[in-house]
C-alpha cells in the first residue's frame, strides 16, 4: 500500500517536471515553427489583396522565373551558382586544407586559428575590409595599376559582368571555416594505430589519402554534403552589403529578406505572400532531392572504428 | 601520471603526423607557404582596417597610395565612434555605439540562455524519460531540422505583427526559447549518455526530479553548454538579419553600424566609422581567443560532441 503510494507520488511528480521543463520549449515550437509554417502555406495560396484562395501567386511565381531578366530567375541561378561552388571548390579545397593541417603543416597551430577567423569576425567588418582592398583606389587597384590593367573606375563590385564573380571569390575566401574545422576534427579522431601500420607498410602519401584518410572521414564528409543539400536554397554571401542586390547579384536568400525588409521602412513591407510561395515551391523541390541526396550517401559504406 | 600518459601519446601521435621523408619536406614548405599566403589575405584587410580607423578622415578620403601609413596617428578616431557615430531610429531618437553595444549585449544573453537552457530540457527529457509524446517529440526534432522550410520569414514577420512583439525586446524573449533544433540533437546525445545511476541515488536521499536536473545532471553537461554557448555568442553577435527584421528600433552593433554606413557619403568620417567596426570586434575576438580550445576540440562529426 505504501509502495503504491509511493510509486503514484512519484509519478505524479514525473508529470510535474515534465510539464516544468517542457512547456516553454514546446510552446515555442508550437507558435514559432508549426503555426509559422502553416500559415506560410495559407498566405501561399491566398491573393495579396483581396485575402481569398487562389493561385495568383504561384502565376507571379512563374512569370517571375521564366521572364527574361526577372528578379527571381536571376535569384535562383545565382542560389545555384553559389551552391555550385561551395559543392565543387569549397569543400574539395576545405578537404584539402584540413588534411594538411592534420598532417601537421609547418605553422599549423597558427594556420587553424587564423582560417577560422572569418567565421567569427563580424561579416560587416569582412566585407568593409575586402571592399576597401578591392577598390580601384585600395590595394589592388594600386597593384593593378602597377601591372599596367587598371581596374575599372566604377569598382568590380558595381558591373554586372564582374560583380557576381567578386561575391562567389568572397565566398570562397571565407568559406573554408567549418568545413576545414569538422574535417580536421573527423581526421584527428583517425586511430594512429593505422597510420602507423599503413606507412610500416610503405604506404605513400597519396595511398594514405585514398585509401585511409577520406574513407574514415566519409561520415564526416557525406554529413557535410547533405547538409549544403538541406539549405541548397540559403547558399549564397553577404550580398545586402556587398551590392543590396544590384548588379543582378540577388540570391532566394537575399530575395527573401528584401520581399520582407524593403527599404527598412517601419513595419517591413507586407508582401508576404509571393515570399510564401516561393518558399513552398523551393520547399516543395528540396525534399525530394535531400532525400535522394541522403539515399546516395547511405549507398557508400562506411567503415567504423 | 595520467597528464604524463597522455603527454607520451600526444608526442607519439604527433611524430607519426610529423615525420616526413625529404620529397615530403619540400611539399610541405610548399603548402606552408600556400597556407601563409591565404593567411596573410585574411589578416592583411583586417589591418588595413585598423590602421586606417587612425587615419585623419580628409587625408583617408585623398589619399592616393593605399599602402601609406597614416602621417599622424588620431587616437580621437575612437572617441567620435563612441560619441557622435549614430543613426536615427522610427521615432528621431538618435542612438549611438553605446546602446548598440548594449542591444547588442542583452540580445546575445537572452538568446543564449534561453535557447542553450530549452534545448538542454528538452535533451533531458527526452533522453531520459519515458513517456507518451516522447518518441513523436523526437521525429519532430528531426523532421524540422532535415527538411529546412524555405521563405517562412513572411509568415514569422506577420506573426509577430500579430502578436505585437515585432520592434520589442520581447520578441527576443519569446522566439529565443526553441527546444528542438541542432543545440537539441547535442544536449540529447550528451544526456544519453549520463548514467542515470546518479540520480536514483538522488532520489534514495530524498531529491525532487527538478533537484536532480538542476543539481547534478546540469552541471555535468557544462562543457556542451559552454561550448554551445560559445558557438552561439559568435552567431548572434554577428546577426544583422534579426534586428535589421524584427528590431529596427533596438539595433545592435552588427545591423546599427550597417545602417550608419548607408547614411555615408564618398566623403563621409570613414575613419571613424572604422574604428567603430574594429570596436564591434573586439568582444567576438576576446571570446575566440580564450575559448578557441573548446571550439576546437568539442567539434565533431556532424557538428559537436555529445
Amino acid at each position: 500500500m505504501h509502495e503504491t503510494k509511493k510509486k503514484n507520488a512519484f509519478k505524479r511528480e514525473t508529470t510535474v517536471t515534465l510539464i516544468v521543463l517542457m512547456v516553454l520549449p514546446v510552446l515555442n515550437w508550437l507558435v514559432f515553427w508549426l503555426y509559422v509554417n502553416v500559415s506560410s502555406l495559407a498566405l501561399a495560396f491566398q491573393h495579396p489583396r483581396t485575402g481569398e484562395f487562389d493561385l495568383v501567386n504561384f502565376k507571379l511565381l512563374y512569370n517571375s522565373i521564366t521572364m527574361k531578366g526577372g528578379e527571381i530567375g536571376i535569384a535562383l541561378r545565382n542560389t545555384g551558382l553559389f551552391f555550385a561552388v561551395h559543392l565543387l571548390i569549397t569543400l574539395p579545397l576545405s578537404l584539402f586544407i584540413a588534411f594538411f593541417l592534420y598532417k601537421r603543416v609547418y605553422g599549423y597551430g597558427l594556420y587553424r586559428i587564423v582560417f577560422y577567423l572569418p567565421a567569427v569576425i563580424p561579416s560587416l567588418v569582412m566585407v568593409t575590409a575586402f571592399k576597401n582592398f578591392i577598390d580601384p583606389d585600395g590595394p589592388l587597384g594600386a597593384v593593378m595599376k602597377w601591372f599596367g590593367n587598371p581596374l575599372p573606375p566604377e569598382g568590380l563590385l558595381a558591373r554586372t559582368s564582374s560583380s557576381v564573380w567578386v561575391i562567389v571569390v568572397y565566398t570562397i575566401w571565407t568559406g573554408f571555416t567549418t568545413d576545414v574545422l569538422l574535417f580536421t576534427g573527423g581526421m584527428a579522431r583517425i586511430p594512429t594505430e593505422i597510420i602507423e601500420a599503413a606507412k610500416l607498410d610503405g604506404c605513400g602519401p597519396a595511398r594514405e589519402v585514398v585509401s585511409i584518410v577520406l574513407p574514415l572521414i566519409w561520415p564526416t564528409i557525406s554529413t557535410q554534403i547533405v547538409l549544403l543539400f538541406t539549405n541548397i536554397f540559403s547558399a549564397g554571401g553577404p550580398v545586402l552589403f556587398l551590392t543590396n542586390g544590384k548588379y543582378e547579384t540577388s540570391t532566394i536568400a537575399f530575395w527573401i529578406f528584401t520581399q520582407v525588409y524593403g527599404n527598412g521602412q517601419l513595419g517591413g513591407t507586407g508582401s508576404y505572400n509571393l515570399v510564401s510561395c516561393a518558399g513552398m515551391s523551393f520547399t516543395l523541390i528540396s525534399v525530394p532531392l535531400i532525400l535522394g541526396i541522403r539515399k546516395l550517401m547511405s549507398k557508400v559504406d562506411t567503415v567504423e572504428y | 601520471m595520467l597528464n604524463v600518459k597522455r603527454k607520451r601519446r600526444m608526442d607519439e601521435t604527433a611524430s607519426i603526423l610529423t615525420h616526413k621523408s625529404g620529397k615530403e619536406k619540400i611539399l610541405y614548405i610548399i603548402i606552408s607557404v600556400l597556407f601563409g599566403l591565404y593567411a596573410l589575405t585574411i589578416v592583411y584587410p583586417l589591418l588595413f582596417m585598423i590602421i586606417n580607423s587612425f587615419q585623419f578622415y580628409l587625408e583617408y578620403n585623398s589619399a592616393t597610395n593605399p599602402f601609406a601609413l597614416p602621417s599622424s596617428w588620431h587616437f580621437e578616431n575612437y572617441i567620435t565612434a563612441i560619441s557622435k557615430m549614430n543613426m536615427v531610429d522610427s521615432s528621431g531618437r538618435e542612438i549611438g555605439l553605446v546602446e548598440m553595444f548594449f542591444n547588442s549585449i542583452w540580445f546575445c544573453f537572452v538568446t543564449i540562455f534561453g535557447g542553450v537552457f530549452c534545448s538542454a530540457c528538452t535533451g533531458y527529457c527526452l533522453s531520459k524519460y519515458n513517456f507518451k509524446l516522447r518518441n513523436a517529440m523526437y521525429t519532430i526534432a528531426i523532421f524540422s531540422m532535415t527538411i529546412p522550410i524555405v521563405g517562412n520569414t513572411g509568415a514569422m514577420f506577420k506573426l509577430t505583427s500579430d502578436l505585437g512583439i515585432y520592434n520589442s525586446p520581447l520578441y527576443v524573449i519569446l522566439s529565443s526559447l526553441g527546444g528542438f533544433g541542432f543545440n537539441f540533437l547535442v544536449m540529447y546525445g550528451f544526456f544519453s549518455n549520463v548514467s542515470w545511476s546518479y540520480a536514483e541515488a538522488a532520489f534514495i536521499d530524498g531529491a525532487s526530479q527538478l533537484k536532480v536536473f538542476f543539481q547534478i545532471m546540469l552541471p555535468q553537461a557544462f562543457m556542451s553548454i559552454l561550448t554551445l554557448s560559445i558557438v552561439a555568442f559568435i552567431r548572434v553577435w554577428n546577426d544583422y538579419m534579426t534586428p535589421l527584421l524584427y528590431l529596427p528600433d533596438y539595433p545592435t552593433v552588427a545591423s546599427g553600424l550597417y545602417i550608419i554606413e548607408q547614411s555615408f557619403t564618398r566623403s563621409g568620417d570613414y575613419p571613424s566609422y572604422f574604428a567603430g567596426l574594429v570596436l564591434s570586434t573586439i568582444p567576438v575576438i576576446i571570446v575566440f581567443a580564450s575559448c578557441s580550445d573548446v571550439i576546437m576540440k568539442n567539434f565533431s562529426v556532424g557538428g559537436l560532441k555529445g
